[in-house]
């Protein structure tokens, strides 16, 4: 057997139409959580085969593909999804965030703002919110058909009264177009005001938990959020990128022997804005 | 006539076992050289759950069981009851390892940098080559000498800024599982040896419940390490401290939520640890994930998750017991079965002329 | 009228033609003799008016604590309807609430009615600290500030008697008497409609016991709601309610004000209740 008799996009036409008809029904209902038949992919369960199957059943010859790993283009798992994509599709690949087409995401979203003939695909490992304070599928549903959310509220009760804000690092719970509650995939508090009301699709596709759920574009997107408190997102004030100096952006603090250091998380963003900066010296 | 199957199964039995092995007689051909570099974690499998580090011995048994990876860890637990016990090691320090592999998730980059190492993470597992850039035809990776690579844990920055609870020594001495078996409250070395011989697929399993809901959600893997430690040992006769060899080894610290440290009430991130012979990155990984829900409290504030429950997770990780439970139905269950009927029967009956 | 019961029956097991005329006060079974389902509730019709208070007695497996969780559907009724606060319709027309979308259903277990359990497991979220349990009923209601529900949680907790320094604290941390006491915050925190208690303080010290009773009735003095109180203890019965109903085999077989039934019993049951009991 070659690479020769793998059709394009890996899978066959019918998986494909499956997996569409999951994400059509998926951008419909904003946020509500639709089933699909997870396939076996080619690398381990967990490591992004959820967008990956998204990623393989949307892509077409024409589009161009950016793949990133915690908002860098590359990260080993990064290199290793796009290398596959680009084998079993002969799309052009990129790293230019306003050039891509399909960008492949896990735990960011890009800094440079989407536009509507983009799609971001997200990782996802955990597609159901509720799965910290409701193990049970059956009790999860039914709790969604009612918008039942009482539970997730008195979490973040309980994280408020005790540590005065929620422990909820990353994956912090949204409210899609003021009625499903869902699970932003492991996104930093940084990036959730970029979901919202964004030109761009987004698809969450969760290959171990067989999920696929949608943002359409301009949709509404809240943070999960009492009232009277604001919602705060990682602080990097007073610091900066040492690559490219950028602030306001995601920084990744990294030990070294000489001590703490920080870089964008972003490396399109920071390669950018390093050509930028020498191009005005 | 038809026969009753009483007794006389000393020659089938007999039987039976030759058929067993004659089948298994193309293993034979298969050296120890094979098994051991070629299917090494397959080796390294039996040699961590069956509690000994033998290469030589786990290839046997391998050959021995057609491959039946349980049943060869059973062989060499079973050899282990034999050996006599001439002291013990010092304990191994997995910072001191000479590293052949060392990634941490929680850290773009770390002190010593991320190691890929040896790793098929990010193989594609497609029977056929795929077309790629970096698909070219001369090896990458040439086999030169592992240097000595030493990294401390990426965590350690973290304890030295004191973000890290650290759980009080509550033992004087480690348990032994292998003299004694431990009543609960059970001490963390021993439920942590009997999960650094469990097997692999149990610890996932219990593990993975963690993961997925049924307890602290999303362990980071703070340090993941593979490598070799020296076994150093103090001479029984002149008393000096020796090298008596090295092992492969994985250990693994995972970090979870972060909870008011019942010390003193800050608060800190709660870390486990996972530890097991040869390489293993899965069952080290569920070892420690099993270890933070057990020895920590995360998000699942009173602890009734199975994985944080440390009666389940001794009892239910060792598959040379489960597996053993497992098969011994097979035995003649025939007279507890012949009462079990009549007590089917009686109250059959009772409810009948009711 | 706050509460109207018609009809309502409840059977557990496959249930038949047979079921409710076979079973009951006169046949004086409770199970069904032909398909062996045990009929716990059997036809029972009764009302509750707005600040009424309504004890349930009869011995272990009379059908009472069933009856509450019917009230409260925790459990699916078999037959009947049940009318509340005068829901309507579309049409206009009062409304069986067993009928109501699930959503509405939420709404009534969350807003009008609370239930308070002889077992506080069943009453609290043992994974939530007390204030989260209170909160998870006020948030339940359709509170959204933090401040106003921690006051809200606070001020139900200090109505309870309950220092405020513990209220972060979780449920296995306090004694069986004090869970009582959040289950009850817990309960009165949407200023519901209708209380119902299912042995409130069945199995506590008796010295507690009466302590509990007397919050609860200072709190419905206070706060104006109804109650159904189920208890096999007629001194509770006696402490707590204006009218009393008696149930056997799952029957209702006596209705009327508490003091003319401990008085002067005129069902030959509750003549033996009373005598037993007093």
């Amino acid at each position: 057997m070659t690479t020769d008799n793998i059709t394009f996009g890996f899978f066959d036409e019918d998986a494909k139409k499956e997996i569409r008809r999951a994400m059509l029904k998926a951008v419909a209902l904003p946020g509500y959580i639709v089933p699909f038949a997870s396939r076996e992919m080619p690398i381990a369960r967990g490591w992004g085969t959820g967008g990956l199957q998204v990623t393989l059943s949307l892509i077409t010859d024409k589009d161009q593909l950016k793949i990133i790993d915690q908002g860098c283009d590359g990260s080993v798992n990064a290199v290793n999804i796009r290398d596959f994509i680009v084998s079993v599709t002969g799309v052009e690949e990129t790293t230019a965030t306003p050039d891509a087409t399909i960008i492949q995401t896990r735990h960011r979203v890009p800094e440079y703002p989407l536009s509507e003939n983009q799609t971001l695909v997200y990782q996802v490992p955990y597609p159901e919110v509720l799965t910290t304070v409701e193990p049970d599928t059956a009790r999860q549903k039914e709790m969604h058909a009612n918008v039942d959310y009482a539970k997730l509220w008195v979490l973040l009760y309980e994280d408020t009264a005790q540590f005065g804000d929620s422990r909820i690092s990353s994956r912090y719970p949204v409210v899609v177009n003021n009625h499903y509650v869902m699970d932003p995939s492991p996104i930093p508090k940084f990036d959730i005001p970029k979901l919202s009301d964004n030109p761009a699709l987004q698809i969450f596709g969760a290959g171990r938990e067989k999920r696929i759920y949608a943002i359409p574009p301009y949709t509404d997107v809240k943070p999960l959020k009492f009232s009277d408190r604001e919602f705060a997102i990682e602080d990097f004030s007073g610091k900066a990128c040492e690559r490219c100096g950028s602030e306001d952006v995601f920084l990744d603090e990294v030990h070294l022997d000489d001590g703490v250091h920080f870089f964008c998380s972003d490396t399109y963003h920071c390669d950018t804005h390093l050509k930028e900066d020498r191009g005005a010296a | 006539m038809s026969y009753v199957a009483i007794k006389g199964g000393a020659e089938a039995i007999r039987y039976s076992k030759d058929f067993f092995h004659s089948e298994l007689d193309d293993a034979k051909s298969i050296s120890d050289q094979s098994l051991v570099k070629g299917l090494r974690y397959a080796c390294d499998r039996v040699m961590s759950e069956g509690a000994l580090y033998t290469e030589t011995l786990a290839a046997e048994a391998i050959r021995k069981t057609g491959g039946d990876l349980l049943e060869a860890a059973f062989y060499v637990r079973a050899h282990r009851s034999t050996c006599q016990r001439i002291g013990s090691a010092e304990p191994i320090d997995t910072n001191q390892l000479r590293i052949k592999r060392r990634i941490s998730s929680a850290f773009k980059d770390i002190k010593g940098g991320q190691i890929l190492g040896p790793s098929c993470d990010y193989v594609i597992r497609l029977f056929s080559s795929l077309k790629s850039s970096d698909n070219t035809e001369a090896p990458l990776f040439e086999e030169t000498d592992i240097p000595n690579i030493r990294v401390e844990s990426a965590l350690t920055p973290l304890r030295r800024d004191d973000r890290v609870a650290m759980l009080e020594n509550e033992e004087q001495s480690p348990f032994d599982v292998t003299r004694s078996f431990p009543l609960p409250p059970y001490p963390r070395s021993a439920v942590m040896q009997i999960m650094a011989r469990g097997e692999t697929g149990s610890l996932l399993a219990f593990g993975y419940t963690s993961m997925r809901g049924y307890g602290d959600v999303h362990p980071t893997i703070g340090d993941l390490r593979l490598g070799e430690a020296d076994i150093l040992f103090t001479h029984p006769f002149t008393g000096n401290r020796v090298k008596i060899g090295s092992i492969r080894v994985t250990a693994c610290e995972t970090v979870g939520s972060f909870n008011p440290d019942p010390k003193d009430g800050k608060l800190r991130l709660a870390v486990g640890y996972g530890f097991c012979f040869g390489f293993n990155e899965t069952k080290a990984i569920s070892m420690s994930v099993l270890d933070l829900a057990m020895s920590h409290k995360g998000y699942s504030v009173g602890g009734q998750a199975i994985a944080a429950n440390p009666e389940i997770v001794v009892h239910h990780v060792d598959a040379i017991e489960s597996m053993g439970f497992t098969n011994h139905f097979k035995l003649p269950h025939y007279v507890t079965f012949q009462a079990d009927l009549q007590v089917l029967n009686n109250a059959r009956k009772n409810n009948d002329d009711r | 009228m706050l509460l109207e019961l018609k009809n309502v029956s409840k059977i557990f097991g496959s249930g038949c033609n047979n079921c409710l005329p076979e079973t009951g006060e006169q046949a004086d079974r409770a199970i069904c003799p032909v398909c062996h389902s045990v009929v716990a509730v059997n036809d029972v019709s009764l009302k509750v008016k707005d600040k009424e208070i309504l004890g349930v007695v009869g011995e272990s497996g009379s059908g009472k604590s069933t009856l509450l969780q019917l009230i409260f559907q925790d459990q699916p009724v078999s037959e009947g309807t049940i009318f509340f606060n005068g829901i309507k319709d579309r049409e206009g027309n009062n409304c069986n609430i067993l009928e109501l979308p699930p959503a509405r259903k939420a709404w009534l277990r969350n807003h009008e009615m609370s239930m308070i359990y002889q077992n506080p497991h069943l009453g609290l979220n043992f994974n939530f600290s007390a204030g989260g349990n209170i909160a998870e009923k006020i948030l339940g209601a359709g509170e959204k500030r933090y401040e106003v529900i921690r006051d809200q949680a606070l001020y139900y907790f200090g109505k309870i008697e309950m220092p405020r320094s513990r209220i972060d604290d979780y449920p296995d941390n306090f004694s069986g008497g004090q869970q009582q006491r959040i289950q009850i915050a817990k309960a009165l925190s949407s200023s519901p409609r209708l209380l119902l208690l299912d042995e409130p303080t069945t199995g506590l010290d008796v010295s507690v016991q009466a302590r509990i009773l007397d919050l609860i009735k200072a709190l419905q003095y206070e706060m104006g709601f109804s109650m159904i109180v189920v208890s096999h203890d007629l001194g509770v019965i006696n402490h707590l309610t204006d009218l009393t109903l008696v149930m056997k085999n799952g029957s209702l077989v006596e209705y009327g004000l508490t003091d003319q039934i401990l008085e002067d019993p005129q069902h030959p049951y509750t003549q033996l209740l009373v005598s037993s009991k007093l």
